[in-house]
């Protein structure tokens, strides 16, 4: 009986928690790096998407088994195809199984001769690397990636998210205000650029990227949060706490111990108050 | 005289035999006892006159006689066993000697009584002697004698005596002189033997040719012999008289006297018939013979049959009557057939042999009379002949079933000889089946040989021709698998048959050719080959595996390289097909149709090996790979050792297709499986499957596998580099996944200075990293074991660490100055205290801020800056109790300036720790934990936040 109870609970612990958050951009305006990356893709791009584009797309939309199925059955047709491997990898990625997207990230810098892909596979091994708390790795493999392919925007992205998360704002923000990102809006972009200046102490510059990003973004739990200490900085808190309220809850364990200390933090203000 | 010696010898004969008794003695010694002791007696007496004398010449006669018997029936046993009648005088030496003295006795017993009363009686006597046991030609001398010696006509010696000469004369063939005696002889009409001396006297008339006279004679000794005074002769007269009046020329009146004179005169007619046929009297004989018939007919008189239609047999043959010879010999095989079937009805078969044998006879002849014919007539021939020819053989077969086959050979040899050659070829095949069941070689070789001599003249329509000719090779190759004739039909046969196309007969052939001539192996492989060519043109796959398994098991004693190019020319004919289909697309059919090969117990090992191989090969293309890996181990159990090695370079592309297909699973375990059979081999190719077992090992977090793979298989390596390489991937796996008991049961298994020192600095990381406080314990307590100075340095600044947060807390809560009554002095002490305090926290503490371990340089430095930044603010913002406002205005003042000088050195801290982080990009957990809002670490992860990259926006 015991072991049952041991067992439902984890059951219940595990389908609550995941280790990535959702950031399904539905509005492709908001996506900058949509040309880039179908992973906040939301379900209506994705639909109109189909497979035309890439058969990867499958992943995305919670087909990853089937749509590996198919790979392996394209094997001899498209085996020589510069996005097969790194697919695989995504699709493997998506489901959450490193050591085999990992592989087939490798597989696909051996395999091609295409510095795009090269990029691409370089840039999503960083990724893979941060998961790993390899962080000096991982930036490595996104320096690589950027310098192979220096006009993508994601590799920027993401070692911005990088520097963010070791306090390197101002490389933080250097990297998000570079000429790649010039004239585009974009979700994460902002709340990245919102976030670095409220950790700098620049509440000002922060808000204004704040106000770039859509008010239903702020529901993200990671947006939240930081909306939420920005205005507990500012003295707002029960506003903070209305923002928090209103959070869906990612189920990412980190995030949801910064989420509650901040509620407890509020809750001690307005206790004060 | 005659009635003494009878009483003489009946008394001798009576007292012997009471002296024999109880012995049984035969006739002959009896007789000659009786003569001994009687003559014994005789000899004994005193005195011998001649009528004593006379009465020894008859003992010595009567001796004589029972001598000559004796050795004639030496003679005639003798000669039932040999032929004795060149050495006939010897056997009767005794008898000549025995006369020779009985003579001399008599001629004595005349010269001594030269008038003696019996002297007439005594050349009787000698003239007898002679006649029947002398070679002096006397005989005829002393009867005369006698007859001139006793004058009265009527004297019974004198008429025994004519009788005698009459007798002599007839045997002599002087029938005229014998007709003279028997004349005078027959006149004595008391004489018993009357018929006799008539029938002797009409057989000198018929030797003289006066018929009349002597069909009379005869008929008188006929008549006679019914009168019962006299010996009855008419069994003797009833077999000549037939002859008689057919040598008269008057055979119907003989007829006429048979059917007149007796009841049952069957036994003289056929006789009769056969005489009258030899004097030519055709019509008359079948009159006799017809006669003959209709007395059997009407009196059921079936014993007579069979002897009666020989006699038909014998007059047809004897006229040439073919035809009606042959009707008899049908009826006559209806009468034998009866007789074997009706037994009640038990007619004679005694002359079956003879029928036989006159209806071989006939046959033969006419069979060659045809043949004769035949060359004679420029080729024409009477269908009727060939008929009855044919039907005799027929009528043979029926009788003489044991000599059937000798019939039908008859029957193939008589259309043979008219150039019936589509009737000849069958009747061989009927005569060489009967030979086999009869097993009768002769006439199975004489059939064949015909037959072959048949077909070799090239008459009969081709088709059929090679029927006969295939039948009579087969047959000659059956009956004598060795034969000089058998050793040239084994290739042409072999040959008639592949041109037909008939494999498995032209192999056959081949088999019973080695079987009988092993040494003309080269010749049996040459053919043999000829098959396998068909084989692999008609694309009959079975047949060809079926006789490869026979060539592995040594038939024919192939080289192995003949049977394996057979077997890949096999395997190129199998798959085929289901490369076809795969070609096709249509993999699942064509992995199948492999499969079928496999699972077929008719393929070698060699084609199942490939077939399975194929099978492999179809299922990874279909991307079954469990189905290939399966079909892989089942390929390679069946291939020899050379098959193997050429298979490897593939076996290795199958393995790594397998994981590049994402099953890792068996991937792993196809390169388990090669790298252990292969291990000895220790080459570029193991050092891949090395390379890729553990690889995929730990794609599937399998460390168990990779460690099995690394510690059972690194002995199969060519380059020890791949060990290392493993043990690195191995390593970085547990570092990745953060799993320190892996990890150290890793460091602790290969403890090579490269991983000891690598090891520190991993702990190091997670050390400041982890927040699991039993982490963090293991990693403290792991130091403390490595006994590494700088581990043990590390430890010790763990440790300070541990302190100094301590310390710093009792510091920054610690107050300065909380006298309810302000005291100038005794704040300054107060103050001093602190900020000695602080300067040996300071001094205790400032080396961890240059720390090797850098997430503790961070957090010490920051730590500082704290400590100053609370000791600034807490100088500055001091409101001593009980002071009054002016004085708290001075002091305020004071202390901001203490306090500024306490927050500049906490900003120069941070300062320099941004500077330095920003600089160097520090990416330590340390610099993480320092970037806070609120006290709130960034909720910015960058693997949450951080973004995939699917394609290329220049695409």
């Amino acid at each position: 009986m015991k072991s049952i109870i041991i067992l439902a609970t984890l059951l219940i612990f595990v389908s609550c928690s995941s280790s990535r958050i959702d950031r399904k951009i539905d509005d492709v305006a908001w996506d900058s790096l949509a040309d880039e990356s179908y992973l906040r893709w939301g379900e209506g791009r994705l639909k109109k998407s189909a497979k035309s584009e890439h058969k990867v797309v499958g992943c995305y939309q919670g087909e990853a088994s089937e749509t590996l199925n198919s790979y392996k059955k394209d094997y001899l047709v498209k085996n020589q195809n510069p996005y097969y491997w790194l697919h695989i990898g995504n699709c493997y990625f998506i489901e959450e199984n490193w050591t085999k997207a990992e592989f087939f990230y490798r597989m696909t810098l051996e395999e091609t001769k295409v510095k795009t892909i090269k990029s691409i596979a370089l840039n999503n091994l960083g990724l893979i690397h941060f998961k790993y708390e390899q962080w000096e790795k991982g930036k490595e493999l996104l320096s690589e990636s950027m310098k192979i392919a220096p006009k993508f925007k994601v590799p920027r992205y993401n070692i911005s998210q990088l520097y963010l998360q070791f306090g390197l704002f101002d490389k933080a923000i250097e990297m998000l205000n570079d000429s790649a990102f010039k004239g585009h809006k974009d979700i994460d972009v902002n709340f990245s650029l919102a976030n670095a200046h409220l950790y700098k102490g620049d509440l000002k510059t922060s808000l204004q990227y704040f106000n770039m990003i859509p008010k239903d973004s702020f529901r993200r739990e990671d947006i939240a949060a930081t909306y939420a200490l920005f205005l507990m900085k500012e003295g707002k808190i029960k506003q903070a706490k209305s923002v928090m309220d209103k959070r869906e809850r990612s189920g990412v364990l980190e995030l949801t111990a910064i989420s509650q200390k901040i509620e407890k933090m509020i809750a001690l203000r307005l206790k004060e108050e | 005289m005659k009635n003494l010696n009878t009483f003489l010898l009946f008394t001798i004969l009576s007292g012997s035999l009471q002296a024999a008794t109880p012995q049984k003695l035969d006739r002959w010694t009896v007789l000659m006892t009786l003569v001994s002791k009687e003559m014994k007696i005789l000899e004994n007496a005193k005195r011998k006159g001649p009528e004593l004398k006379y009465r020894m010449l008859e003992l010595h006669s009567e001796r004589l006689k029972l001598i000559h018997e004796k050795n004639n029936q030496d003679f005639m046993e003798k000669s039932k066993v040999a032929n004795v009648n060149k050495n006939k005088e010897s056997f009767f030496k005794e008898t000549r000697e025995y006369y020779q003295y009985t003579k001399e006795f008599g001629n004595k017993l005349l010269k001594e009584y030269p008038d003696a009363r019996r002297r007439a009686e005594v050349l009787y006597a000698m003239g007898l002697n002679s006649r029947d046991y002398g070679r002096d030609n006397i005989a005829e001398k002393y009867l005369l004698e006698t007859i001139s010696l006793v004058k009265d006509p009527h004297h019974s010696l004198r008429h025994h005596a004519e009788t005698a000469l009459a007798d002599f004369y007839y045997n002599e063939k002087r029938f005229q002189d014998a007709i003279g005696y028997y004349e005078k002889v027959i006149k004595k009409t008391e004489d018993e033997w009357l018929p006799k001396h008539y029938f002797n006297l009409s057989w000198c008339y018929l030797k003289v040719r006066e018929f009349d006279k002597a069909i009379k004679a005869i008929r008188d000794s006929y008549t006679l012999s019914k009168n019962r005074i006299y010996v009855n002769i008419n069994d003797q007269v009833l077999d000549n008289i037939g002859s008689f009046y057919v040598y008269a020329g008057r055979p119907s009146e003989g007829l006429e006297f048979y059917l007149k004179n007796e009841k049952d005169p069957i036994p003289y007619l056929m006789p009769m018939a056969k005489k009258t046929s030899e004097k030519g009297h055709e019509k008359e004989t079948e009159e006799i013979l017809g006669a003959a018939q209709k007395l059997v007919d009407k009196n059921d008189w079936f014993h007579y049959q069979e002897e009666l239609f020989h006699s038909y047999l014998d007059f047809y043959r004897h006229y040439n009557r073919f035809s009606d010879h042959e009707e008899t010999s049908r009826k006559m095989v209806g009468y034998y057939k009866k007789a074997d079937t009706d037994k009640a009805l038990k007619l004679k078969t005694e002359l079956r042999e003879d029928t036989i044998e006159k209806m071989r006879s006939l046959a033969g002849f006419l069979q060659v009379k045809l043949a004769k014919n035949m060359k004679e007539d420029g080729g024409s021939f009477k269908e009727q002949e060939m008929s009855i020819v044919l039907n005799f053989f027929n009528h043979l077969i029926a009788l003489d079933p044991k000599n059937k086959v000798e019939y039908l050979y008859f029957r193939g040899e008589t259309y043979y000889s008219v150039r019936r050659f589509l009737d000849a070829a069958p009747a061989y095949i009927d005569c060489v089946n009967e030979a086999k069941l009869a097993k009768n070689e002769a006439h199975a070789r004489k059939a064949l040989d015909s037959l072959l001599a048949l077909t070799g003249m090239e008459v009969i329509e081709k088709k059929l021709n090679d029927k006969y000719l295939v039948f009579a090779y087969s047959e000659h190759i059956g009956i004598w698998p060795r034969d000089e004739k058998s050793e040239q039909i084994y290739p042409k046969l072999f040959e008639i048959y592949r041109e037909a196309g008939l494999d498995e007969k032209a192999s056959t052939v081949v088999r019973s050719f080695n079987k009988a001539y092993p040494e003309h192996l080269k010749d049996q492989q040459t053919l043999m080959t000829k098959v396998l060519d068909m084989f692999i043109e008609r694309k009959e796959t079975k047949k060809l595996a079926s006789w490869i398994h026979e060539f592995k098991s040594g038939f024919l004693s192939f080289s192995r390289e003949t049977i394996e190019k057979t077997e890949i020319t096999l395997g190129n004919m199998l798959f085929l097909e289901y490369q076809g289909l795969a070609k096709k697309g249509d993999k699942i059919a064509a992995a199948k149709g492999f499969e079928s090969i496999y699972e077929n117990k008719l393929y070698t090992d060699k084609v199942k090996s490939q077939a399975a191989f194929y099978a492999a090969l179809t299922y990874i293309e279909l991307s079954q790979t469990e189905n290939s890996y399966k079909w892989h181990v089942l390929a390679f159990d069946r291939m020899t050792p050379e098959e193997r090695m050429s298979k490897r370079d593939e076996q290795l592309k199958m393995a790594e297709r397998t994981y590049k297909l994402q099953d890792f699973v068996t991937s792993y375990k196809m390169s388990e499986y090669f790298l252990k059979k292969y291990c000895s081999l220790k080459d570029d190719i193991q050092n891949r499957y090395f390379e890729v077992a553990v690889m995929t090992a730990l794609v599937e977090e399998n460390t168990e596998g990779a460690e099995n793979i690394i510690r059972l298989y690194s002995n199969c390596l060519k380059k020890p580099e791949s060990r290392e390489n493993a043990l690195a991937q191995l390593y970085s796996f547990y570092e990745k996944k953060g799993d320190f008991r892996g990890l150290r049961l890793h460091v602790y298994r290969y403890p090579s200075e490269e991983f000891k020192n690598q090891y520190r600095f991993t702990l190091q990381k997670w050390y400041w990293e982890r927040s699991s406080l039993n982490l963090k314990e293991q990693i403290r307590q792991e130091f403390k074991d490595l006994k590494h100075p700088e581990a043990t340095a590390w430890l010790k600044e763990m440790d300070q660490f541990k302190q100094a947060e301590k310390s710093l807390v009792l510091l920054k809560n610690e107050s300065i100055w909380d006298l309810p009554v302000f005291d100038g002095e005794a704040y300054n002490k107060a103050l001093e205290k602190h900020l000695l305090g602080i300067q040996s926290f300071k001094q205790k503490y400032q080396n961890l801020t240059s720390s090797t371990q850098t997430d503790l340089a961070i957090l010490s430095t920051r730590m500082f800056a704290a400590l100053y930044l609370n000791l600034g603010e807490k100088i500055s913002s001091i409101k001593p109790l009980g002071m009054d406002p002016q004085t708290y205005k001075e002091f305020n003042a004071a202390m901001k300036q203490v306090a500024g000088q306490f927050l500049a050195v906490s900003r120069q801290f941070d300062h320099q720790l941004e500077k330095a982080l920003k600089e160097k990009e520090t990416l330590a957990w340390g610099s993480r934990s320092i970037a806070s809002v609120e006290n709130v670490e960034n909720p910015v992860f960058s693997f949450f936040t951080g973004l995939t990259m699917d394609k290329s926006r220049e695409e």
